[in-house]
């Protein structure tokens, strides 16, 4: 059932153009530049320190390092991080 | 995304957890519903946040809950700054003072304008405008309205037609019109019109009364002209006699011209010496060979230096020099009796009226004496010679 869930929404965002990020539960990343990342549809704060956040998401992690990060905002299922950005990378479970 | 304005009004303060992690801080938070920002990590277990003035009694049960510690770093915000404020009341007071005092003065009437009147009708305006209240420092809230005012004044005012009220912020602007009153004439007082000089009468123009003479009579001075006695005997009436009357008359003149003249005259080289007077010594500064002509028009100018209002000895002496030129001007005879009627001609012209006309001029005698001509000029004259002369009534 699950299964198949997962291949009706792929198909919905593959053939009826709706964004992924809302069908599927996936976040939305705005950077600008190294100075800033906007990320949507998070599901927690894993760890942060200055150099590193890990953001919970549905499935897995999601790592942003770098260096002097300042949590500028934070909602339920939105974060602002500032700083300068180095990486930005998926983490399975 | 966070409103900065309103967490300004309401107040915020920036926090320092001790003995957490941001990880458990955060999650705490958004269970709790507490708005935090700017977390920034300082160093394991220790970071700083900014969380809301209204949040700090969820912020209490949090530090109960996560057993760690919370220092207030900054206060910020409206309500700190007007427990600040409070500290300083006498300048919170000059501050409420200053705007008072704004807006009482911009209320006031500061300048009335009346335009389009005379002077008189301007103060009788003003006169109905202070009984009203409308002067100078006057509150503007106890005035009535423009329209009002109008009406008022253009029923208490006679001699206006209309006006026009206008405020501009602070000042009232009063457009009048005045009422023209079609002024009769002042009536003279019944009287003749008589000669002012022995004349022969050359034409008349009568406005009012009855004429007594015809052109080309001879009257002498004191003649009754136009009289101012209408009816028949018995049955007088008196008006005032008014009209013109225009006599002709002659009129000698002597002039004397001289021949020659000297005129010195400025040639436009000048000079300037600048010296400085020390008593009754001058030493020269400025300009030491002048003009190295004989004749020649010096003009001093000395300047005493004072200090504080002390005279000192010294003073600043300017010296103009301008070069001369002296001119003989040999006359001709003729040149001269032209020169000589022109002065005439103006020396009669100041003795009579301005209606005047100068209908001959004629060259009666001229002598050449001592360097001098002597013209004697012979003119006839047009000018009006009635005067008015009052009739005393009654025996």
């Amino acid at each position: 059932m699950k299964r198949f869930q997962h291949w009706l929404k792929k198909w919905m965002v593959n053939y009826m153009d709706l964004p992924a990020d809302v069908i599927m539960d996936l976040p939305r990343l705005t950077m600008i530049g190294q100075l800033h990342v906007y990320i949507e549809n998070h599901r927690g704060v894993v760890r942060f320190t200055n150099t590193e956040l890990r953001l919970a998401l549905k499935e897995g992690e999601l790592v942003i390092s770098g260096n002097q990060f300042i949590i500028k905002t934070i909602l339920p299922e939105e974060i602002l991080l500032e700083g300068i950005i180095e990486h930005v990378y998926y983490e399975k479970p | 995304m966070r409103n900065d304005w309103l967490h300004k009004s309401t107040g915020y303060m920036k926090i320092q957890v001790t003995h957490a992690s941001p990880e458990t801080f955060i999650k705490e938070c958004q269970r709790q519903g507490v708005l935090t920002w700017e977390v920034t990590f300082q160093e394991e277990e220790r970071f700083t946040a900014y969380v809301l003035l209204t949040d700090l009694y969820k912020l209490k049960k949090m530090a109960k809950l996560l057993s760690c510690k919370i220092k207030f770093e900054e206060k910020k915000g409206l309500p700190f700054l007007l427990k600040k404020l409070s500290n300083r009341k006498g300048l919170v007071a000059g501050i409420l003072g200053f705007i008072a005092v704004l807006i009482l003065l911009s209320n006031m009437v500061w300048t009335i304008e009346i335009e389009g009147t005379d002077p008189a009708m301007e103060h009788e305006v003003r006169h109905v405008l202070e009984q009203m209240g409308i002067k100078k420092g006057a509150f503007q809230y106890f005035l009535p309205a423009p329209e009002i005012i109008q009406d008022n004044i253009m029923n208490e005012l006679d001699g206006v037609t209309w006006i026009g009220v206008t405020k501009h912020g602070s000042s009232y602007h009063f457009q009048v019109v005045e009422k023209e009153i079609v002024e009769e004439r002042p009536t003279t007082g019944t009287g003749h019109l008589v000669a002012s000089r022995k004349a022969v009468i050359h034409d008349l123009f009568v406005e009012k009364g009855n004429p007594l003479i015809k052109p080309n009579q001879v009257v002498k001075k004191g003649d009754i002209l136009v009289s101012g006695e209408l009816g028949k005997e018995g049955k007088t009436t008196f008006i005032a006699a008014e009209g013109e009357v225009i006599g002709e008359f002659w009129y000698k003149v002597r002039v004397k011209v001289p021949l020659s003249q000297t005129i010195e005259t400025v040639t436009g080289r000048t000079a300037k010496k600048h010296g400085l007077k020390i008593g009754n010594m001058t030493v020269p500064v400025w300009g030491f060979s002048g003009l190295n002509t004989d004749e020649k028009y010096k003009e001093q100018i000395s300047k005493d230096w004072e200090i504080f209002g002390y005279k000192t000895p010294f003073s600043h002496v300017v010296t103009h020099e301008y070069e001369l030129q002296s001119i003989d001007r040999e006359r001709a005879q003729k040149k001269a009796v032209a020169i000589a009627k022109e002065e005439a001609t103006k020396k009669l012209m100041q003795m009579l009226s301005e209606d005047a006309i100068i209908t001959g001029e004629k060259v009666l005698h001229e002598t050449v004496d001592g360097g001098k001509v002597k013209v004697s000029l012979h003119y006839k004259i047009q000018d009006n010679i009635a005067v008015k002369q009052p009739i005393i009534q009654g025996d």
